[in-house]
C-alpha cells in the first residue's frame, strides 16, 4: 500500500511538472516566432480555404505573385476547413480575428452588424476592383445594401444536370430533354432499363434546393431570391408549380430511394460507373466527370413546363451571385495594407483558375490566356451559355428562409412528404419572416 | 465521529479544488447561457433584453416537439438495450463457470473504444438500402421486409439510436460488471443455497445492492439520449428535413447555422431543465424502492 | 448419468448467444482496418463489408504525408493523460467528501456537479473560449487540458461516489479509533479500496479525451498543438473526401486505445478481485 502510494505521488508531480514545463516551453516558442517576423516586414494573418488541390492551388500562386508585387508583406497561413465559418465566428466573439479572411455572406451578414468586417466602399482598391469586372457578376462583389464586403475570386456558379451519352443512347432518349414530361419519361425507360436515373447527393441539402431552384428558375428567373421581398408571405405560382414538377419527377421514380443518405462520393461513383444516367452538380463537376467518362458525359439545361418556356428560359441560369471572398478585419493594425493584400490575393486567385485551371467562372477580367486544355464542357458553356445569359438568379439573403428550404427540398425526396406538406411549411416560414 | 467526518480544513482541501475549476470553466459559461436566453443576440454584436421571448417562441416551435419525441425514443432504446443487455452480460460474465470470461468481457468493450464516425460509418453501410447487410438478411430469409432505414421519418431514429446503444452498451456492461463484482459472493450463495433459482437469486439479491450503480447507469442512458446529437449528424445530418432533429440538433442550428444565439441557449436552459427533472426522478424511484 | 453429460451440452448451447454478440463487437474493429486499406468505390459501392481484395497501404502513406503524425499523436497522448490524472485526483477527493464526510450541504454539492454535464457544448464553447483568451491559455496545452477537466469532473464524481456509497460505514469507524488522520483514511483505505473505481474512471476518461474533436478543433490553431482527431481533417476536400485515409488516420488513433485497454482492462479485474475480497 505504502509503495503504492508513493508511486503516485511521484507520478503526479512528475506529471504536474510536465504540464507546466510544456506549458511554458510553448509560450517561448511563440514569443520567438514573434521576435523573427519584425525584420521589417509587415505580417499579415490570412485565414483562407486551403486543404486540397482546388483551394491550395490558387491560394499559393497569389501568395507566390505578392512576393513580387508587395515584397515587405509576409503571409501568414491559418488553413480554414469546411465548418460553416463556425472557428471563424469563435474568432470574432474571442477578438482575435485575422487580418484577412475568406467567407460567405450569411458570415458576412453578421459580422457587418458586429463590426467585425471593415467596409471597403471607399478604397481604392475596391474601385479597380469594380472597374475590371466580367459582365454580370456585380452581385459578387456588391452587396443587396450597396455596400462592399470582401472581394471575390470565383464567379457565379451554378448548377447542372450532366447525363451519360453511352446509356441515353442505349436506352433510346433524345436529347436534349426539354421538357418535364420528357424527364419523366426517360426517368420511367431508364428505370426499365435498370439505370438509376439521376443521383444526387442529397445527403447535403443544399443540393435539393439547387435542383429545386433549377425547376423555379425556369418560371421566374429571379429563382428563390424572389422570397426575400417583404410582403411575400405565400410561395408565389412559380414556386408551387415547381414543387409539383418535383414532387411528381420523385414519384416517377427519378431519384434513389436512399438518396437523402447519399453522399457526395457515393452519388458520383454511381454517375461515374455507368450505374447513373444523370448527375447533378455545380458546373466545376465539369473537370471531374470529363476525367472520368471523357466525351460520354454532357450537361443539359434545366427542362421546363414546355418547349417554348425551355427555349425562353435557356438564358436565365440556375445561379445565383450573393457577396463573399476576401474580407479585412477593421480591428487589424495594418488595415491599409490588409485592403491591399486582400484584393490582390482575390485576383490573383481568379487569374490561376483562369490560365491554370481553365475556368472562366471568376469575377475579375483576366488579361491572359486561359490554359489550353478546356474540357469541351467548359467550352460549351463559355461558348453558348455565358454569353447567352441575360439573368443569373437572385440570392436569397434570409438565413431562415434558405435553412427552411433546405429541409423541405430534401424531404421532397422522401415518400409520404407531399407538396402540399412542403407548401405548408413554407408558408408558415415566410409569413413569419416577411410580415 | 461527525467531528471526525465533519474536519472542515479536510473539507475544503477535498472540495475546493474540483468546485473552484469545475466552477469558473463549467459553471461560469452556463451561467451565461442562462443570462444570455433573456437576449435577442447573434453571438457577436450588442444584444437586446427581449425577457422571455425567447421561451415563449420556443414552446411554440415546431422543431421542439419533433426533439422531444426523438430524445424520448432515443433514451428509451438507449435504456431496454444497454441496461437489459448490459445487465445480462455482466451476470453472465461475473460468473465464475463461464468459459472465456476474459475474452468475452474484452470483446465487449471494444465498440466503445473505436470512434463514433467509423461505428457510424459502418452502420450507414450496413443499414444502406440495395447493399447493406440488414436488406440483405431480410433477402436471404427470403422475406420481403425491406426497409429504406435512414430515410424513413419514423424509423430512422430508433435504427441511429440502436446504434449508439450498440457502441455503448459496452460502457454500461463496464459499470454493471463493476457492481456485480462489488456485491460480496456469500450473498448470492446464500441465496441459491436456500433454494434461490440462479436468475431469481440475482433478481431478489445482486441487483438490489446495485441500486447506486443503476441509478448511475439510468441517468447516463436516460440523459445522453435526451442530449444525442453526433450520431444524427454523421448519419442523417438531421435529415430528411428536421425529422432527426434534437434539442442538441436545435441548438447546433440556431447558434450556428442562423447565428440565433439567445435562442440557442434558451434552448439549452430547457435541455438542462430536463435533464435535471430526469436525474431527480431516476434518483426518487430507485430510493423509494429502497424504502419499500 | 445422462442428465449429467447433457449439462455440459446445454451449458454450450446457452453461451452461443454470447459468442455471437463477441462477432458482432469485434467486427467493427476488423471492419475499420480493412476500409482502412480500401478506396472510396471499394467502400461505398463496390465491397463495402468483405475484407480489402487489394491492400492500398498508399492510404497510410497518404495520411503520414499529410500532416505530422508522431506529433500530433504526442500532443494527444500529453493531453490525454495530463487531463485523465487531475480529473482522476480531484473527482475522487470531490466524491469522497461529498459521499464520506458529513457537512450540511452534501447533496447540493452533488447536484450542483451534475448540472454541467447537461449543457450541450455548442453553448458554452464561445464563453469557454473567451475563458481561455484571458488565461493566457491560447495555443498550449492548457487550452485543452483545463476544460477536459472541468468537463470530466461530472461524470467521474458519478461513478466515484456511486462506488464509495457502496463501501461499508464501519471503515470509518474502525480509522477513528486507531486514531488515523482523516488523510490517512483517504490515502490508505479509501484509495486503495477505491482502484477498481479508479480504473474504470481512467479508461472511460482517457477515451473520451483522446477522441474529442470539438474544443480540440475550437481552440487550438497552433500546428504544432493539434491532436490526432484534427488529422482527418485533411482528408475532407471541397467536394468530396479520401476516406480510405480517414480510416487510415482513425486506425492510426484506434489501435493504441485497444492496447491500453487490454492492458487496463487486466488490471481493473484483479483490482476488483481484490476489492470485493476487502470488502466481504
Amino acid at each position: 500500500m505504502k509503495l503504492f502510494n508513493n508511486r503516485l505521488g511521484a507520478v503526479v508531480i512528475a506529471l504536474s511538472t510536465a504540464l507546466l514545463v510544456s506549458a511554458c516551453g510553448s509560450q517561448a516558442a511563440n514569443d520567438t516566432t514573434q521576435a523573427a517576423a519584425e525584420g521589417g516586414k509587415v505580417q499579415i494573418k490570412v485565414y483562407a480555404q486551403h486543404f486540397d488541390e482546388d483551394t491550395k492551388g490558387p491560394f499559393d500562386y497569389a501568395v507566390e505573385e505578392l512576393k513580387k508585387e508587395m515584397p515587405d508583406v509576409e503571409i501568414v497561413l491559418d488553413s480554414a476547413v469546411q465548418d460553416g465559418y463556425q472557428k471563424l465566428k469563435t474568432y470574432a466573439a474571442t477578438g482575435n480575428m485575422p487580418d484577412i479572411y475568406f467567407t460567405d455572406w450569411t458570415t458576412l451578414q453578421t459580422f457587418a452588424k458586429s463590426k467585425n468586417v471593415e467596409l471597403l466602399d471607399d478604397y481604392s482598391a475596391t474601385t479597380d476592383y469594380k472597374n475590371n469586372l466580367n459582365t454580370g457578376v456585380e452581385s459578387r462583389l456588391i452587396a443587396p445594401d450597396g455596400h462592399v464586403y470582401a472581394f471575390p475570386d470565383t464567379g457565379i456558379e451554378f448548377q447542372l444536370l450532366y447525363y451519360n451519352k453511352t446509356i441515353f443512347d442505349e436506352v433510346g432518349i433524345d436529347t436534349p430533354i426539354k421538357t418535364y414530361d420528357e424527364l419523366i419519361a426517360a426517368s420511367t425507360k431508364l428505370k426499365e432499363a435498370g439505370y438509376l436515373p439521376l443521383s444526387i447527393f442529397a445527403k447535403e441539402k443544399w443540393i435539393t434546393n439547387a435542383f429545386y431552384n433549377g425547376l423555379v428558375t425556369r418560371e421566374d428567373s429571379q429563382g428563390l431570391g424572389a422570397l426575400d421581398e417583404p410582403g411575400v408571405t405565400a410561395l408565389p405560382e412559380a414556386f408551387v408549380t415547381a414543387a409539383e414538377q418535383m414532387k411528381n419527377l420523385q414519384t416517377a421514380g427519378l431519384f434513389d430511394a436512399n438518396a437523402t443518405n447519399t453522399n457526395y462520393d457515393q452519388a458520383s461513383s454511381l454517375f461515374y460507373q455507368g450505374k447513373a444516367a444523370m448527375f447533378v452538380n455545380g458546373q466545376w463537376e465539369i473537370y471531374s466527370s470529363t476525367e472520368k467518362l471523357g466525351d460520354q458525359v454532357d450537361w443539359m439545361y434545366w427542362p421546363a413546363k414546355d418547349e417554348a418556356t425551355f427555349e425562353q428560359a435557356k438564358s436565365s441560369i440556375n445561379g445565383a451571385g450573393a457577396p463573399g471572398g476576401y474580407a479585412v478585419s477593421p480591428g487589424s493594425k495594418n488595415k491599409e495594407t490588409a485592403v491591399e493584400v486582400a484584393a490582390f490575393i482575390a485576383k490573383k486567385s481568379a487569374e490561376y483558375r483562369y490560365t491554370k485551371l481553365g475556368s472562366p467562372i471568376v469575377t475579375p477580367k483576366v488579361d491572359k490566356e486561359i490554359a489550353g486544355d478546356v474540357p469541351a464542357m467548359m467550352q460549351r458553356v463559355a461558348d453558348e451559355l455565358l454569353p447567352n445569359a441575360t439573368q443569373y438568379a437572385k440570392a436569397l439573403s434570409s438565413t431562415e428562409i434558405q435553412n427552411a428550404m433546405n429541409d423541405n427540398t430534401q424531404n421532397m425526396l422522401v415518400d409520404g412528404f407531399t407538396q402540399e406538406d412542403f407548401i405548408g411549411n413554407l408558408n408558415r416560414t415566410l409569413e413569419k419572416q416577411n410580415q | 465521529m461527525n467531528k471526525y467526518l465533519g474536519n472542515k480544513a479536510a473539507l475544503a482541501l477535498f472540495l475546493l479544488p474540483a468546485l473552484i475549476l469545475y466552477s469558473v470553466i463549467l459553471i461560469y459559461p452556463v451561467l451565461q447561457g442562462v443570462f444570455r436566453s433573456f437576449y435577442e443576440w447573434d453571438g457577436l454584436s450588442t444584444a437586446t433584453f427581449i425577457g422571455l421571448d425567447n421561451y415563449k417562441e420556443l414552446f411554440g416551435d415546431p422543431l421542439l416537439l419533433t426533439s422531444l419525441k426523438n430524445g424520448a425514443l432515443f433514451a428509451l432504446v438507449l435504456v431496454v438495450f444497454q441496461i437489459g443487455l448490459g445487465t445480462v452480460l455482466a451476470l453472465v460474465c461475473a460468473n465464475p463457470r463461464t468459459r472465456g470470461r476474459r475474452l468475452l468481457k474484452t470483446a465487449y468493450f471494444i465498440p466503445v473504444v473505436l470512434s463514433v464516425t467509423v461505428v457510424c460509418q459502418l452502420w450507414i453501410a450496413i443499414y444502406d438500402p440495395t447493399n447493406g447487410l440488414i436488406n440483405r438478411l431480410f433477402e436471404m430469409l427470403g422475406l420481403s421486409y425491406r426497409q429504406n432505414w435512414l430515410s424513413s421519418p419514423t424509423e430512422s431514429i430508433i435504427a441511429i439510436a440502436f446504434v449508439n446503444a450498440w457502441q455503448f452498451m459496452g460502457y454500461q456492461f463496464a459499470l454493471l460488471y463493476a457492481g456485480v463484482k462489488a456485491v460480496p459472493e456469500d450473498y448470492f450463495e446464500a441465496a441459491t443455497i436456500d433454494g434461490c433459482g440462479k436468475w431469481r437469486a440475482h433478481w431478489h439479491v445482486t441487483l438490489p445492492l446495485m441500486r447506486e450503480t443503476y441509478k448511475f447507469c439510468f441517468t447516463i442512458a436516460i440523459t445522453s439520449g435526451i442530449g444525442a446529437f453526433v450520431q444524427m449528424l454523421i448519419m442523417t445530418n438531421g435529415g430528411p428535413g428536421t425529422t432527426n432533429y434534437t434539442m442538441t440538433f436545435m441548438i447546433y442550428r440556431y447558434a450556428f447555422m442562423e447565428s440565433n444565439y439567445g435562442y440557442a441557449c434558451a434552448v439549452s436552459v430547457l435541455l438542462v431543465l430536463i435533464s435535471l427533472a430526469a436525474t431527480m426522478i431516476i434518483n426518487r424511484v430507485f430510493d423509494r424502492e429502497q424504502t419499500a | 448419468m445422462t442428465l449429467k453429460k447433457l449439462q455440459p451440452l446445454g451449458r454450450f448451447i446457452l453461451q452461443i448467444p454470447l459468442w455471437l454478440y463477441l462477432i458482432v463487437s469485434i467486427y467493427p474493429l476488423i471492419w475499420m482496418i480493412s476500409y482502412s486499406l480500401k478506396n472510396n468505390d471499394e467502400i461505398f459501392v463496390t465491397n463495402p463489408f468483405g475484407l480489402p481484395t487489394h491492400f492500398r497501404f498508399e492510404n497510410y502513406v497518404n495520411a503520414w504525408t499529410q500532416f505530422n503524425i508522431p506529433r500530433y499523436f504526442l500532443n494527444s497522448f500529453v493531453v490525454s493523460l495530463i487531463s485523465t490524472v487531475f480529473i482522476l485526483i480531484l473527482a475522487l477527493m470531490f466524491a469522497f467528501a461529498v459521499a464520506r464526510m458529513r457537512w450540511r450541504f452534501r447533496s447540493a454539492a452533488r447536484t450542483y456537479m451534475i448540472v454541467g454535464m447537461f449543457m450541450p457544448l455548442q453553448v458554452i464553447m464561445i464563453p469557454l473560449a473567451i475563458l481561455v483568451r484571458d488565461f493566457h491559455l491560447t495555443n498550449t496545452y492548457g487550452a485543452l487540458i483545463i476544460p477536459y477537466i472541468a468537463l470530466g469532473l461530472p461524470f467521474s464524481t458519478m461513478v466515484f461516489y456511486g462506488f464509495l456509497m457502496g463501501i461499508p460505514r464501519e471503515i470509518e469507524e474502525a480509522a477513528c479509533m486507531d486514531g488515523a488522520s482523516i488523510y490517512r483514511l483517504f490515502l490508505r483505505i479509501i484509495l486503495p479500496l477505491a482502484l477498481p473505481a479508479i480504473a474504470t474512471v481512467t479508461i472511460f476518461q482517457f477515451l473520451n479525451n483522446w477522441n474529442e474533436f470539438t474544443l480540440a478543433y475550437i481552440l487550438i490553431s497552433d500546428e504544432n498543438m493539434k491532436t490526432l482527431p484534427l488529422g482527418l481533417l485533411f482528408f475532407q476536400g471541397s467536394y468530396s473526401t479520401d476516406w480510405g485515409a480517414m480510416g487510415a488516420v482513425m486506425t492510426i488513433a484506434s489501435l493504441p486505445m485497444v492496447l491500453v485497454y487490454l492492458l487496463l482492462s487486466e488490471q481493473v479485474e484483479r483490482a476488483m478481485t481484490v476489492g470485493s475480497a476487502v470488502k466481504g
